[in-house]
């Protein structure tokens, strides 16, 4: 069954590179969401909860690592796997944002093999 | 370390940086991409503005570690246009007719696309260096400047006009497009301010404010919301009746169907003695969503499906007793139990520990989720793997700090004492489960049946049932299997 998916990223550009790269990846997607912070992308959540959120680190209104632990409060996110796609790779921050609940993390620059590799495991 | 070899650690890793940038420029966008360094030479803004005499873009990226302070990379007028205009696909002509004759109004209509070639440029240098180099810290970028930065440099680079900086240059292609000149520069200061033995204190440092911040991390879940969301396995009346009435057909299942039983308990024997040795279970059962879940008609679950549908036709009555067993009777009652705010690495070791396959998770008794072996490498990135470790980079190492709230199981489906294992294995087969807790009356759990304890209990039950499991070439199941 084909999923959903929802990437937030404050770069409209960036977004569009993330949404190209995941189809070139070849992974089937029913809906792809944008939104352009975290406040956007849990309001949407709340609303309509999605499969799967790629998540940029460094954005206004609410950074990545803020949504994530939002995110994880609300009942509607249970079954959203949350990856982080950034070029933020300091070690601390990876673990930071994993022990609040992200479920992986992509590093800019990336490529479809990167976002496949991630991915496939929340696609079954 | 000396000035000089880290002067000459970084021109090192600054060129590999760009070349690495390029590949995965490349990569991403499926195009040709190649740079060419000139080697590095001692420059002045006056210099570079003879350099850059046009339009630049000059990306401002904040360096921690051994290099502690701001240095910036830079791209020429062509190189703005080609590099922001190729990561928005812009049509070949248009990225060309800006080379030429794009002003700064064009440049900033793309300021976002120029931002983030910035950032890419910026993490493929960060990746460099922090695989290069163990006393690197992090580079993040912190402004994007599109214009001619000379005229000002102080204001708009930090950077004064006589002041003499270590500038490395480099000629890189896009595709079919010309050449164009890009950089990094790096002011003097950055090689004099920080010695090793600082970076070495901050880091420990570091460390400590993690690993506080760990511990003063809040667990959100209320016990009592957990303990709502258990689902308990109810008993129906009829079920051993239905069992026993199953139409004749299917009570001589196929010799494929049978070998694939006996095969599948073999598995399960053999897996349950590696992990008695080795600690490693093997078993699974999460939600629909979760990676790590075994769908209803996985490989085990199948097994046991078929082993639930072909219970008739098995020989020896004692199998028809084997149906109306009680959990009770075959339970493991010890369970092991760990916190939702736990991480992934410390479920593992607590799983080695106590050679358990499954982990009650939970505070004070009450039931949150549980956790399996095969949820655990599920979520860990493959690249942990020894014969990945090439490969392996800090957000691998990451995953094993996801915390257990995220990936364990729940709502938990949990049986009584006295439900019999027909009904534990129906259920187990609808929800691809091969774990239950078992709870009393009070909802306490006082012990948990997997799929292993209902092989061992069928194997006690039925002296018989290894002949079911017999091939022309001979039996499948030793009896010394049985325990």
């Amino acid at each position: 069954m084909a999923k959903t998916l929802m990437i937030v990223d404050d770069s409209a550009t960036m977004r569009k590179i993330i949404m190209r790269t995941v189809r070139m990846s070849g992974l089937e997607f029913d809906t792809i969401e944008e939104a352009g912070n975290g406040v956007e992308a849990l309001e949407k959540l709340n609303a309509s909860p999605v499969d799967i959120v790629l998540c940029d680190i460094n954005m206004p209104e609410m950074t990545g690592p803020e949504m994530v632990k939002k995110a994880r409060e609300m009942s509607s996110c249970d079954n959203t796997k949350i990856v982080m796609v950034s070029t933020e790779s300091a070690q601390e921050t990876i673990d930071g944002v994993m022990a609040d609940g992200a479920n992986g993390f992509i590093t800019k620059p990336f490529t479809p093999e990167n976002f496949q590799e991630k991915l496939m495991p929340f696609m079954n | 370390m000396p000035q000089t070899d880290v002067k000459t650690q970084v021109e090192e890793l600054s060129v590999e940086s760009f070349e690495t940038f390029c590949e995965d420029i490349a990569g991403m966008f499926g195009i040709d991409m190649d740079c060419t360094a000139q080697g590095p030479v001692a420059e002045t803004s006056k210099g570079l503005a003879k350099k850059y005499k046009k339009l630049a873009a000059l990306f401002t990226v904040q360096s921690t570690g051994i290099l502690d302070g701001d240095f910036h990379l830079v791209v020429d007028k062509e190189g703005l246009f080609t590099l922001s205009g190729t990561i928005v696909m812009l049509p070949e002509k248009r990225i060309l007719d800006m080379r030429k004759k794009g002003t700064q109004q064009d440049a900033e209509e793309l300021d976002d696309a120029v931002g983030e070639t910035g950032n890419l440029l910026v993490g493929s240098w960060d990746r460099v260096f922090r695989e290069g180099w163990s006393e690197h810290g992090h580079f993040l970028q912190t402004g994007t400047f599109i214009g001619v930065p000379w005229s000002d440099s102080q204001e708009n680079i930090g950077i004064a006009e006589d002041e003499e900086f270590m500038y490395i240059p480099l000629e890189m292609t896009v595709g079919e497009f010309p050449a164009f000149q890009c950089g990094v520069i790096f002011p003097e200061s950055l090689f004099t301010e920080k010695t090793a033995s600082d970076v070495e204190d901050e880091a420990t440092e570091a460390e400590s404010v993690n690993e506080n911040e760990e511990v003063s991390e809040e667990i959100t879940e209320t016990p009592a919301e957990a303990a709502a969301e258990t689902e308990e396995v109810s008993e129906p009346e009829s079920q051993p009746e239905e069992t026993a009435e199953l139409p004749q057909d299917d009570q001589q299942p196929e010799q494929a169907e049978l070998e694939e039983v006996a095969s599948e308990t073999q598995s399960a024997d053999v897996a349950e003695e590696t992990q008695d040795s080795a600690t490693v279970p093997v078993s699974l059962e999460t939600e629909d969503t979760d990676p790590g879940r075994e769908q209803a008609n996985g490989v085990v679950s199948q097994s046991i499906e078929n082993m639930v549908h072909s219970f008739p036709s098995l020989p020896g009555e004692e199998m028809k007793s084997f149906l109306t067993l009680q959990a009770q009777s075959v339970m493991q009652k010890k369970v092991v139990w760990i916190s939702s705010g736990d991480s992934v690495q410390q479920a593992m070791t607590t799983m080695q520990e106590n050679d358990a396959g499954y982990l009650m998770v939970g505070e004070n008794g009450v039931l949150e989720g549980i956790i399996s072996w095969v949820d655990l490498i599920g979520a860990i990135s493959v690249y942990l793997k020894p014969v990945f470790a090439k490969w392996r980079r800090p957000a691998d190492d990451a995953t094993l700090q996801i915390r257990l709230k995220v990936i364990m199981t729940r709502p938990v489906r949990t049986a009584r004492p006295e439900t019999s294992l027909a009904v534990i294995m129906e259920n187990m087969c609808q929800h691809g489960l091969r774990c239950l807790p078992i709870l009393d009356d009070g909802g306490a759990v006082i012990g948990q049946v997997t799929a292993f304890d209902i092989f061992k209990a069928m194997l006690n039950t039925d002296s018989e049932f290894a002949t079911v499991g017999q091939s022309p070439q001979g039996t499948l199941l030793q009896p010394q299997d049985s325990e």
